[in-house]
C-alpha cells in the first residue's frame, strides 16, 4: 500500500499550507506519485527495497500523524486536565528528580481524551503557517535544519523547544477566536513529548518541518538503508 | 474560466467553457468536484494548458477528495488496521492510476 501516497492525500486537507510547500513540487513528487500511484505489489518494508522508498515511507507515516495530531488538538470535548496544569506538568518533566511515573499517572485521563478527534478543517490555514513560522525561527538556519533538530538528549534542541511551545500558545491565545476550542489545552498536553512516545521534542508536523525531514531523509539516506536493514533483520 | 461562488459541499458553482455557462449545481461528491476540475482545465488552447504542477495538485486533490469520503465512516473502525479496509475508495483510486 501506497503510505506516501496517503499521507499526501491527509495533508491535502490542508490544502495550500502544504502545497506552497518547497517540496510540494513536480521535481520532487511528480516521480514519486507516478511510481508509486499506481503500484500495488511492491511493499515497504522488504529486504531489498532501496533508499527511496524507505524514505518515502518515513515521510508519509510522518504526515498522515501529523494530519491526526491537528486532529486530536481539534478534539471539541472538554479536556480532563487543562492548560495550566498541564504546563506544570510539562515543567516537572525537565526536572531529572522528578516521579515521572507519578506524572504520567496524573496524564492518564488526558492520555484517553487525546485518543478522541476533531475536524481537521477547523484549522484556519493562516494560523497554521505563523506556527510554520515559529518552527522556521527556532529550528532551522537560512532555510536548513539546524543539525541539533530532532536530537535527543540536546539542550540546544529541548531550550529552543521550550520557546517554540511558548510561540505556539501565544499564537492560539491571540487568535483564540480561530482556533478550536480546546486548542491551547490538548496543545499542551501534546507539547509533553515524553508522554507522546517520542524520543525527543516534536514541534507540530506543519509544512516546513515536513520539509526538514525531507532534507534530513535526503541527507541521510545510506543511514536511513542502513538502520531500517538492521532493523528488519531483527524483526 | 470557472467560477466558484464558495468552495464547500454546498456551493453552488458555475462554469464558462468556450462560451457557454454552465452551472453544475451543488458540489456534493467527488464526481461533481472532478467535473468542476476537468471544467477549470483549459483544454483549448495549448499556451494555457495546466502545468505539471496543477496536474500534480489535481492528482493530491482527488485522491484527497476520496480519503474524506473513506474517513467520515473510518471511526466505527477503531480496530482495523488495514488501509484497504479503512480507506476502500482511496485505496480503489490509487489502484486506478496507471502505472509509470
Amino acid at each position: 500500500m501506497p503510505l506516501f501516497i496517503l499521507g499526501l492525500a491527509m495533508v491535502g486537507q490542508l490544502g495550500r499550507h502544504y502545497k506552497h510547500c518547497p517540496w510540494f513540487t513536480v521535481g520532487r513528487l511528480g516521480g514519486m506519485l507516478g511510481e508509486y500511484g499506481g503500484v500495488s505489489d511492491r511493499q515497504y518494508g522488504k529486504m531489498g527495497c532501496d533508499a527511496n522508498e524507505r524514505a518515502m515511507k518515513f515521510l508519509g507515516d510522518f504526515m498522515t500523524e501529523s494530519v491526526e495530531v491537528l486532529e486530536k488538538l481539534a478534539n471539541q470535548q472538554e479536556p480532563p486536565v487543562r492548560r495550566r496544569e498541564l504546563e506544570k506538568i510539562r515543567d516537572a518533566f525537565e526536572d531529572p528528580k522528578s516521579d515521572k511515573e507519578a506524572l504520567r499517572g496524573q496524564l492518564a485521563g488526558m492520555v484517553t481524551a487525546f485518543e478522541g478527534r476533531g475536524d481537521v478543517g477547523e484549522w484556519d490555514l493562516e494560523i497554521l503557517d505563523r506556527i510554520d513560522q515559529c518552527f522556521e525561527e527556532h529550528f532551522t538556519s537560512e532555510g536548513t535544519a539546524e543539525s541539533w533538530v530532532f536530537m535527543p538528549d540536546d539542550d540546544r534542541n529541548l531550550g529552543r523547544y521550550a520557546k517554540y511551545c511558548g510561540e505556539v500558545d501565544r499564537i492560539l491565545l491571540t487568535y483564540s477566536d480561530a482556533v478550536p476550542k480546546y486548542a491551547r489545552d490538548y496543545f499542551a498536553f501534546y507539547s509533553i513529548w515524553e508522554v507522546q512516545g517520542y524520543a525527543f521534542p516534536m514541534p507540530l508536523g506543519t509544512s516546513k518541518v515536513v520539509s526538514v525531514l525531507a532534507q534530513l531523509l535526503e541527507r541521510y539516506q545510506p543511514g536511513v538503508i542502513e538502520v531500517s536493514c538492521l532493523l528488519m533483520k531483527l524483526m | 474560466m470557472i467560477e466558484v461562488s464558495n468552495y464547500s459541499d454546498n456551493a453552488t458553482t458555475k462554469g464558462c467553457l468556450l462560451g457557454v455557462y454552465l452551472n453544475i449545481g451543488k458540489l456534493e461528491g467527488p464526481g461533481e468536484l472532478a467535473m468542476l476540475r476537468y471544467l477549470s482545465r483549459n483544454q483549448q488552447k495549448s499556451t494555457f494548458k495546466a502545468t505539471d504542477e496543477e496536474k500534480l495538485v489535481e492528482v493530491v486533490d482527488e485522491l484527497t477528495d476520496l480519503l474524506k469520503v473513506d474517513r467520515g465512516r473510518v471511526r466505527d473502525l477503531e480496530d482495523e488496521d488495514e488501509l484497504e479496509v479503512l480507506y476502500p475508495k482511496f485505496c480503489q483510486g490509487v489502484e486506478r492510476r496507471p502505472s509509470h
